[in-house]
């Protein structure tokens, strides 16, 4: 058994890269993002270029299932912007 | 005799002089360039006055007869050189006979030992070798009070009681000396000079000068579509020792915005002794060459240099400074945010 170090947990040493941000989405009746709400300014969606949808560690049960569905989508003013609806939360995340 | 001791003695009336090193630099190196005028081969001795050798030097006058006539002509040429001061000049066989020489000469004249080495050496007094204070006063202990009572004795003695040091006077008390005239490289420099019309310790007029004094450098033909390897700034400081910085270029600066940045960035940091008066600027290791070596082994190069920049902003900081590096941590993961992380960094 490997003796204990003593040497205290460094949550600190370890940030998370590419985290997902909570941002207000209007979604149209199809579930497709028509416009995004970005530090305070609401961008309208012009184009969906891709979707996706991963479902991933549904054996952990229902409340720590992963289900999301991707949206690489391109804003009005030209920018490339990825979000994702959570389904299990039913929230919109920019990443 | 120690400061100290003298002050106890002389309680008052006493002004203390700092010493201005960079003056004292400059004039001998004046001294030194008027003598290489006349003959090619001068060595200051920094073996004996300390790094800087200021005020003594060995020069080779061989073959220098054809051109000047005799020694006592050589001596009168080099005496000339350095007339701003009172040289005393010595002739000798080599560089420790013509120190003695020299010693024994009187100011503004010139000695030449002839004959004999040894009967000329012995009366003087042993404080003259270049030995530590402690081994002359154990000389004196011993009854050894001249050179001729060191150059009576056999070298052996000498040697297994003081060692080394006792072949060197030994040696010496007899007038050997095979240390070789080694003639000091000439640098060339370009410097220039500003005074401040009130001393100032701010940066913002500070830094003005400086991008001046490197406009007059620059401008030099000397540094004509050259390069400077380092820049060494001179200050006289208010009541205080002259303040003195060097900044050597990581790559050679060929123009005044590189050379400025590097000084800039080295004076960021550092606090002034005091108010400065006046400020000089000298740009040495010139070269017509910009390019930079670069390391076999840059990797290696490269985690040293960042774990030295690491250390240094933990000790500024004092904390553990937040500089990450990118990890992956589950790259096949079809998540995102778990692919990769930022990790504290250790090089």
């Amino acid at each position: 058994m490997v003796p204990n170090s003593g040497t205290k947990a460094r949550a600190s040493a370890i940030k998370p890269l590419n985290a997902p941000t909570q941002v207000t989405v209007n979604a149209d009746e199809r579930g497709m993002p028509s416009s995004v709400s970005i530090g305070g300014k609401v961008n309208e969606v012009v184009a969906v270029e891709d979707m996706w949808k991963i479902n991933d560690e549904w054996w952990r049960g229902p409340d720590k299932e992963i289900e999301r569905v991707y949206f690489h989508t391109r804003l009005s003013d030209g920018r490339p912007v990825t979000l994702f609806h959570d389904l299990a939360v039913d929230s919109w995340f920019r990443q | 005799m120690p400061l100290s001791e003298a002050l106890a003695i002389a309680r008052k009336d006493v002004l203390l002089l700092e010493p201005d090193m960079p003056l004292y630099g400059r004039m001998f190196g004046e001294v030194l360039v008027g003598l290489e005028a006349r003959c090619p081969d001068v060595e200051p001795d920094t073996e004996r006055t300390g790094s800087y050798g200021f005020g003594c030097a060995y020069i080779g006058i061989w073959g220098l007869d054809r051109l000047y006539g005799d020694d006592a002509h050589v001596v009168r040429a080099l005496s000339n050189a350095v007339s701003q001061f009172d040289a005393r000049i010595g002739v000798g066989e080599n560089k420790w006979l013509a120190y003695v020489a020299a010693s024994a000469s009187s100011s503004g004249r010139g000695l030449k030992i002839t004959g004999e080495p040894g009967r000329f050496l012995m009366k003087l007094p042993v404080e003259l070798l270049p030995v530590d204070f402690n081994l002359t006063t154990r000389l004196h202990e011993f009854g050894l009070h001249t050179m001729g009572d060191i150059a009576a004795l056999p070298p052996g003695a000498m040697q297994a009681q003081f060692g080394n040091d006792g072949t060197l006077m030994s040696d010496l008390s007899n007038g050997i000396d095979h240390r070789p005239l080694v003639a000091r490289r000439t640098e060339e420099a370009v410097s220039e000079y500003l005074e401040f019309p009130d001393a100032t310790v701010s940066m913002a007029a500070i830094l003005p000068a400086i991008e001046s004094l490197l406009s007059r450098a620059y401008a030099h033909p000397q540094l004509a579509r050259r390069y400077a390897r380092e820049a060494k700034l001179e200050a006289t400081v208010l009541r205080r020792p002259p303040w003195t910085m060097r900044v050597a270029f990581k790559d050679p600066a060929g123009s005044r915005t590189k050379a400025l940045f590097s000084i800039k960035a080295k004076l960021h940091d550092l606090a002034l002794p005091g108010p400065i008066e006046d400020i000089r600027l000298t740009l040495s290791g010139l070269t017509g060459e910009a390019g930079r070596q670069e390391s076999l082994w840059m990797e290696v190069r490269r985690d040293q240099k960042l774990q030295e920049a690491v250390n240094q902003l933990e000790v500024r900081l004092g904390t553990t400074p937040p500089v990450y590096q990118v990890r992956e941590l589950e790259p096949w993961s079809r998540i995102p945010e778990r692919r990769h992380a930022l990790v504290q960094l250790s090089p």
